[in-house]
């Protein structure tokens, strides 16, 4: 084609256009909302921002460059379509001149191409993509038929289109609604009356701050931000094993609950951990930064991993809080948007200070209390202060008294004359280990119970008693001061008082020598201990009489104690009835010229290398006795009178009782502390866990070329916002995530508060104000009410970041209030609802739906945060999982009652209910859900376990809350689940239901029992099986309408 | 039946018609629609066009997971055998990304293939000798030796094989191409995962690999299991008979009908169909998982046992599946992951899927229906030449798969690694190559079918790399 013919056909053309373009366009093209998306989506992958990709050396997202001439010809010319090779190209009949080449598949129709036409001939103007402008301020429009600011935009464009805003909804359809996008449950009968009866002008706005205060509120906001941050309780790839994260999911609740300005969420997320003198709360925050997905795969190279971890955190950190498609920009310049991939890598660096093992386990690196946890410790560690106080006073005291006594035991025991024994028959010498009290210096076990008169005592003033049913003991062992067995005679006594009246069947002493297997008993065979026969078990005859102290005994020999064994404790078992035990003790045949209780001179040698007496004495004890001075004799001899000898006067035994009463109470002291001081660590043993961001020396960061991590030829940078955004100024401090943080959050940055309110207008509309959740850059939608978006983004952001104070503002408005129905024309002439002439309707998210199931059931455990809990999952869901395999373990009690959104979230196989109802898996941003209407939601309303319990508990409660008739308890039924009054029709249809399942489960008890037997909570047996089976009929079609989670 | 609730039912039966509305009949129709492959659906792009006479109107996949040796496979090489315990040449592998070896990188030796090769067929294919059967199908299929991908590990690179890329979320292939096609059955999900029991060292696998992702849930496989309720939720709640269950949705899509006169909501509408499939598939999936009615003549060919959850048995399931209607078949199969072990670990999986494999190609051929259903069998990358012990890494560069059916020539080889079966040399396939491949067959321009997502025109082949379909192994 030679150039003479393209310059007449050329003109033709457009003398033909454009009589045609104008007399078919009366409004001024808006280059934002008309043309921008056109060419970014149909030209810029080739003639954008990328410089890689770009053909011709054209630009077109560049004014000055679109209108430049290269060899000869100009994209655009403004005012002049005719001239501008742009139009020719998207008219060209030339396969190989047509634009865009038919092989990008990318077709422009034909009022595309007038638009742009017109917009060339209107001059060309650009304008900045209207999400990176500056929020503006705009002008309140005129005010219509409502003051409120929302109402003034929304009916400002209404009025263009000529529509109006719909009548406000019926106040049923309005609570409803209400409740399900605050609150994400719907309303109880108690709830709604509240409301429903409260005819004043304030009803609503009170039930909006009602709603707003609500914990519920928080519970509700954060099932969506969690989508946002894919918070998930396990790893995600390969193995998917678990990872502790759920105390992040509780600061998300806490947050909105509290209404935390979002410009501190947003900083609390991203650098929580650098806040100077950071909060635990602060910290968790932080753990935002270690939700992503990350891999303990054998065999994964870290390296990689670095890069998948950068590029995944760059990607979320654009999507969560800037609603920008940073990860693009990975691999490439973006092709859209001005986002280079320097920039990519510049974000890349600021999440380089993250201290992490690119693979492997997910360990916690934050221990810190819950605040109910933190109030239980400060109490324990009140109780421990007061318990040291409390001994410290008790040692003070003791000591006192010990200092008293021990001034007078010297004179006492110098009164004494001790001579050496002489002969081996002058006393057998007994050891006592009971008398009145315990032995001081061993560990007790199990309940010593005192008795003294006037129950039987034997000597001294009191015995021990033990009363009990079967099998019962109690024992004291590991005594610091073991007996030593002398001969196979040795005779170890109890004395025994069995009560006349509960006699026990069988008494049993055991003695401990490092084993328990010596055991002598009285009575049958009934305590379980040891083999018959055997020194284990020593059958000694009958029980003894009733009613008085007798003295059982045994002697070593016969339960297997060898000399020179070492008894350390003695065991007292019963079966069944009552005894008192007195005066325990052993009779040793010891030659008293070699006992060292009764000589002085064998005593001094068994002490030599005890670790049980003061180092003075023991030193004394070593030396050899003819170099013992007179002074060592004499302590020796003290101790050995004061403690051991026990032909001593009654006052020394007195002073020996009274000590050991001192003893005892400082063994009290020592096991007080230590349980006030066990009682501390435990608590701190049951601190919740978390992984949170930990910021070390930073990586070194490099653009790598096409994403590839193995190359290593790629530039070095620093943390840097993406250039065309800006520049932070940090001085000479390399920029760090607070940097980031604080930009985010600054008034330079004009995406965080559109992104955010926007998201939030969703919430309460359906949709966005611009209708793409992940996206406000070019491949976006621009928005269809540009001010009113900016005018609440400048207030939000203005106005302190308030999330409630926004959420208040939409939801008053007459916009939100206004019926969902789509009148007249609506649903043809503005399907997708872009003037909000009317509200909008959908069923719930997946989380809500069984929410309210639970909630209609009465089954909820409303309860805040906490870590994960496992609902009923069908079996075997989980088999395919591997390293290690592992079994989904239904919780118990309160954890299959809990609100949805606390469920444990495996990114391998989220739970399938939720995934039925659109629930993404959080392995990335999930910014929007679909909502699909599928086969799979009908089974999971029909027969998952959940729901079928929750009929029946419906079915109960109706049952056992009165309202006798069928039709009353109708009328219940739909005004717990749908808030209102059923119909006629209704009725007839479900007591035509009623009637064919009661008379089925009347025939068919059995098949009634086990419907009723689903689920983890029992029936009230009090109420007829088949009755209550033909009513859970019934409530399961109430749970399964669409209307009991549809949104009006 | 008395008269009031006569004169109601009857009443009912009126509002109905009114009540389904304009909204269900429209979908209805398209349900029809969707059934022929050469009409679009509306959900696609307008300017994505058919490719003009579709040659597959199925896939069913065969995945081996965990990565199958193309050594002791499909690729057959002597001078590999030659060099057994010698140093793999470093020119070959520096720079190189590798798994487990890493740490090995310097002392690298071949490991010859530990299985004696034979020629099968008419077309003298190559194939391991462990695997008789499938080569008793050689003539019935196309080898591809000289596939390439871009992930070494499992999970991503399933991920990758599934969705064309390594970031999870993303559709997988029986999503796109259930997005495109829609399915020929009311009764049945149209894309179906099927797991086998048994296999040794199972590596994870992972729902996200028949995910929806960004494509609405209803694209999603439903993965059928072998034990227990073949599909989630499907079984009634004990105590409630098929009857109770069809009285009660009875029930609830006459309120839900009769609200909706009011509400006038198309979900409305649309759920009411839903439950009508649901119940359908309470008995159309119990009646299809119900093998043990086939003849046993057929149950031998696949030498399966009913009910045991073999991959023998769920070759036989996706035969049934793909009669019925059912537009993507995706088996899965554990136990390739061979580090160690290589020559027994072949023969011990050899056992369980070589017969399974080689009669479902015979099946579907006997009942004419090889020509229209597309069988890929493969895993999600290869070996190393290189001994791990006696074992082998993973290995991305170069690795085998085969086709069959569906308009893809039988008795041929396509493609060739290196003298080492290193890196795939010869007109080497990207796995974007193969989905391009694939969709093609199926009438699907891969370039054109795109679904918009973060601002990007996403495919199965990737955003911007030019897949290319492999003209030579169509028939």
């Amino acid at each position: 084609m030679n150039n003479v013919y393209k310059m007449n056909l050329r003109t033709l053309l457009f003398s033909c256009l454009s009589l045609s373009i104008l007399s078919t366009l009366t409004a001024k093209v808006n280059f934002t909302r008309d043309i921008r998306p056109i060419l970014s989506d149909k030209c810029f992958a080739c003639h954008g921002p990328d410089e890689n990709t770009r053909k011709a050396k054209l630009r077109l997202d560049i004014r000055e460059d679109a209108i430049k001439d290269l060899s000869g010809s100009r994209a655009i010319v403004p005012g002049e379509p005719e001239a501008s090779e742009l139009v020719f190209r998207l008219h060209s009949k030339d396969k190989d001149e047509l634009m865009p080449p038919s092989k990008t598949g990318k077709v422009l129709t034909t009022e595309q191409k007038k638009i742009i036409e017109t917009w060339i001939n209107e001059g060309a103007k650009y304008e900045e993509h209207w999400s990176f402008r500056p929020i503006a301020s705009p002008t309140l429009p005129v005010k219509h038929s409502s003051s409120h600011h929302v109402d003034r935009f929304i009916e400002d464009s209404l009025n263009k289109e000529k529509l109006t805003l719909s009548p406000e909804a019926d106040r049923i359809t309005l609570l409803r609604r209400l409740y399900f996008d605050l609150i994400g449950i719907s309303p109880t009968p108690k709830e709604a009356e509240l409301f429903l009866k409260d005819s004043s002008q304030k009803a609503y706005e009170q039930l909006v701050d009602r709603l707003l205060g609500d914990e519920r509120f928080g519970e509700r906001m954060a099932v969506n931000w969690l989508d946002l941050v894919r918070f998930a309780d396990t790893i995600g790839y390969h193995s998917d094993n678990f990872m502790e994260v759920s105390a992040y999911r509780e600061y998300v609740i806490n947050a909105f609950n509290e209404n935390l300005p979002y410009d501190r969420f947003v900083i609390e997320n991203i650098a929580g951990d650098l806040i100077p003198e950071a909060s635990n709360r602060q910290k968790v925050a932080s753990g935002y930064n270690r939700l992503l997905q990350t891999t303990q795969e054998g065999g994964a190279q870290p390296d990689e991993y670095v890069t998948i971890y950068q590029a995944d955190r760059v990607r979320n950190f654009g999507n969560v809080w800037l609603a920008a498609t940073t990860g693009c920009a990975q691999c490439h310049d973006h092709k859209y948007d001005p986002f280079t991939i320097k920039d990519f890598y510049s974000l890349a660096a600021f999440f380089a200070d993250i201290k992490e093992r690119p693979v492997g386990r997910r360990t916690p690196n934050l221990t810190f209390p819950t605040t109910e946890q933190e109030s239980q410790l400060k109490e324990l560690e009140n109780r421990l202060a007061q318990a040291e106080k409390t001994v410290e006073e008790r040692k003070k005291e003791t000591d006192r008294k010990k200092k008293e006594m021990l001034s007078k035991l010297h004179d006492m025991v110098d009164k004494v004359a001790y001579a050496e024994p002489k002969s081996d028959s002058s006393a057998d010498s007994e050891r006592i280990f009971v008398e009145d009290a315990p032995p001081s210096d061993a560990t007790l076990v199990e309940e010593w119970k005192i008795a003294q008169a006037p129950d039987p005592v034997f000597s001294g003033k009191k015995s021990i008693v033990r009363e009990g049913v079967g099998n019962n003991q109690h024992f004291f062992w590991q005594s610091k001061s073991p007996y030593e067995i002398a001969k196979g005679e040795d005779e170890f006594f109890a004395y025994v008082f069995l009560d006349p009246i509960e006699p026990p069947k069988q008494v049993m002493l055991q003695f401990n020598d490092g084993t328990w297997e010596h055991r002598a008993y009285w009575g049958k065979s009934l305590i379980p201990y040891g083999k018959e026969n055997t020194v284990g078990k020593v059958n000694m005859g009958p029980l003894p009489k009733t009613g008085e102290w007798i003295r059982l005994s045994v002697s070593a020999k016969k339960v297997g104690l060898k000399p020179k064994a070492k008894v350390n404790g003695i065991a007292f078992t019963q079966f069944d009835g009552k005894i008192f035990w007195d005066k325990i003790g052993v009779k040793s045949t010891r030659d008293p010229r070699n006992n060292p209780a009764f000589s002085l001179a064998k005593w001094t040698e068994s002490i030599k290398s005890s670790k049980n007496f003061p180092a003075d004495l023991v030193k004394v004890a070593k030396k050899s006795s003819k170099d013992r001075s007179d002074k060592d004799i004499k302590l020796l001899r003290r101790h050995f009178l004061a403690y051991v000898f026990p032909m001593v006067p009654e006052e020394i035994k007195k002073f020996r009782t009274d000590s050991k009463k001192l003893e005892g109470e400082s063994t009290r002291s020592a096991q007080e502390l230590k349980k006030a001081r066990d009682a501390v660590a435990n608590a701190k043993k049951g601190f919740r866990t978390m992984l949170v961001s930990q910021a070390g020396p930073p990586r070194m960061v490099k653009i790598l070329p096409r994403g590839n991590w193995l190359d290593k030829s790629g530039e070095e940078v620093q943390p840097a916002i993406p250039e065309f955004m800006g520049k932070l100024e940090t001085g000479d401090k390399i920029a760090n995530r607070m940097d980031l943080a604080k930009w985010v959050v600054s008034k330079e940055n004009p995406l965080t508060a559109r992104a955010f309110v926007n998201r939030t207008w969703k919430l309460f509309f359906g949709y966005g104000l611009s209708r793409r959740m992940d996206d406000l850059g070019g491949q976006g939608e621009p928005p269809t009410h540009p001010e009113l978006l900016d005018h609440l983004a400048s207030e939000f952001r203005d106005g302190g970041w308030d999330v409630k104070s926004l959420i208040r503002n939409i939801v008053t408005s007459k916009a939100y209030r206004q019926d969902s129905l789509p009148r007249g024309n609506l649903a043809k002439d503005d399907p997708e609802n872009r003037y909000y002439a009317r509200q909008s309707r959908f069923r719930v998210d997946a989380e809500f739906v069984r929410d309210s199931a639970l909630s209609i059931s009465g089954l909820l455990v409303q309860k805040i945060g906490g870590k994960s809990v496992k609902p009923y999952q069908p079996a075997g869901y989980w088999q395919h999982l591997n390293f290690p395999a592992r079994k989904w373990q239904a919780g118990k009690g309160d954890e299959l009652y809990r609100r949805s959104l606390y469920t444990f979230v495996c990114r391998s196989f989220p739970h399938p209910a939720m995934v039925a109802f659109d629930a993404p898996s959080r392995e990335e941003c999930a910014a929007e859900r679909p909502r699909s209407n599928i086969p799979q939601q009908a089974l999971v309303l029909l027969n998952d376990p959940v729901f079928v319990e929750a009929a029946k508990s419906l079915a109960e409660r109706l049952l056992k809350e009165g309202e006798a008739t069928d039709t009353k308890r109708l009328e219940k039924i739909f005004s717990i689940a749908l808030t209102r009054k059923p119909t006629k029709q209704e009725q007839i249809i479900l007591l035509d239901h009623l009637a064919e399942q009661r008379k089925r489960y009347k025939e068919d008890e059995k098949s009634a029992i086990e419907l009723l037997s689903t689920g983890a909570k029992p029936v009230d047996k009090s109420l007829h099986s088949s009755e209550l089976a033909a009513w859970t009929s019934v409530s399961r079609a109430m749970l399964n309408l669409y209307e009991t989670t549809g949104r009006f | 039946m008395d008269a009031t609730t006569f004169i109601n039912r009857r009443s009912f039966l009126n509002q109905a018609t009114v009540g389904i509305g304009a909204t269900a009949l429209t979908s209805m129709l398209s349900a029809n629609a969707l059934s022929n492959p050469k009409v679009w659906p509306a959900n696609l792009p307008p300017r994505a066009k058919l490719i003009g006479n579709p040659k597959a109107k199925r896939v069913i996949f065969l995945c081996m997971a965990g990565g199958p040796s193309h050594l002791e496979t499909y690729d057959y090489k002597p001078k590999l055998k030659e060099m057994d315990g010698k140093p793999m040449p470093k020119s070959i592998t520096e720079g190189q990304p590798i798994a487990q070896l890493m740490g090995k990188k310097n002392a690298l030796k071949c490991l010859g293939p530990q299985h004696e090769f034979e020629r099968y067929g008419k077309s003298g294919q190559f194939i391991s000798n462990q695997f008789p059967k499938i080569g008793s199908i050689a003539d019935d299929i196309c080898i591809i030796r000289s596939m390439h991908t871009e992930q070494i590990n499992h999970d991503p690179a399933h991920t990758y094989m599934n969705t064309g890329t390594q970031i999870s979320g993303r559709p997988s292939m029986g999503s796109w191409t259930l997005y495109g096609l829609g399915a020929d059955t009311e009764n049945l999900p149209g894309f179906v995962v099927l797991t086998s029991v048994g296999g040794g060292q199972n590596q994870p696998i992972a729902s996200r690999q028949w995910h929806s992702g960004f494509l609405p849930s209803k694209y999603q496989g439903v993965h059928f299991h072998s034990k227990g309720d073949p599909v989630l939720y499907l079984s009634n709640p004990k105590g409630v008979t098929a009857k109770d269950q069809r009285s009660l949705i009875d029930s609830v899509n006459k309120l839900n009908l009769m609200r909706n006169e009011s509400l006038r909501d198309p979900e409305i509408a649309t759920k009411v169909s839903q439950y009508e499939m649901a119940f359908r598939m309470q008995t159309s999936v119990p009646e299809l998982m119900d093998v043990s009615k086939e003849p046993k003549h057929v149950l031998d060919l696949y030498g399966a046992k009913p009910g045991d959850g073999s991959f023998a048995s769920n070759c036989i399931l996706a035969r049934r599946l793909a009669e019925r209607g059912v537009r993507f078949i995706h088996l899965y199969h554990r136990g390739w992951d061979h580090h160690g072990g290589v020559k027994n670990a072949i023969t011990g999986v050899a056992k369980r899927v070589d017969q399974g494999s080689a009669a479902l190609i015979q099946d579907l051929k006997q009942r004419g229906m090889l020509n229209d259903t597309l069988v890929v069998w493969g895993g999600e990358f290869g070996r190393t030449p290189m001994a791990q012990g006696n074992g082998r890494d993973h290995h991305i560069k170069g690795f085998s798969i085969w086709m069959a059916g569906g308009g893809i020539k039988g008795g041929i080889s396509y493609g060739n690694t290196d003298e080492f079966g290193y890196n795939a040399e010869e007109n080497v396939v990207h796995v974007r190559d193969f989905h391009a491949t694939m969709l093609h067959q199926l009438g699907i321009q891969s370039q054109l079918f795109t679904q918009k997502y973060q601002g990007l025109d996403f495919r199965l082949t990737g955003v911007d790399k030019e897949a290319h379909v492999l003209k030579d192994i169509l028939a």
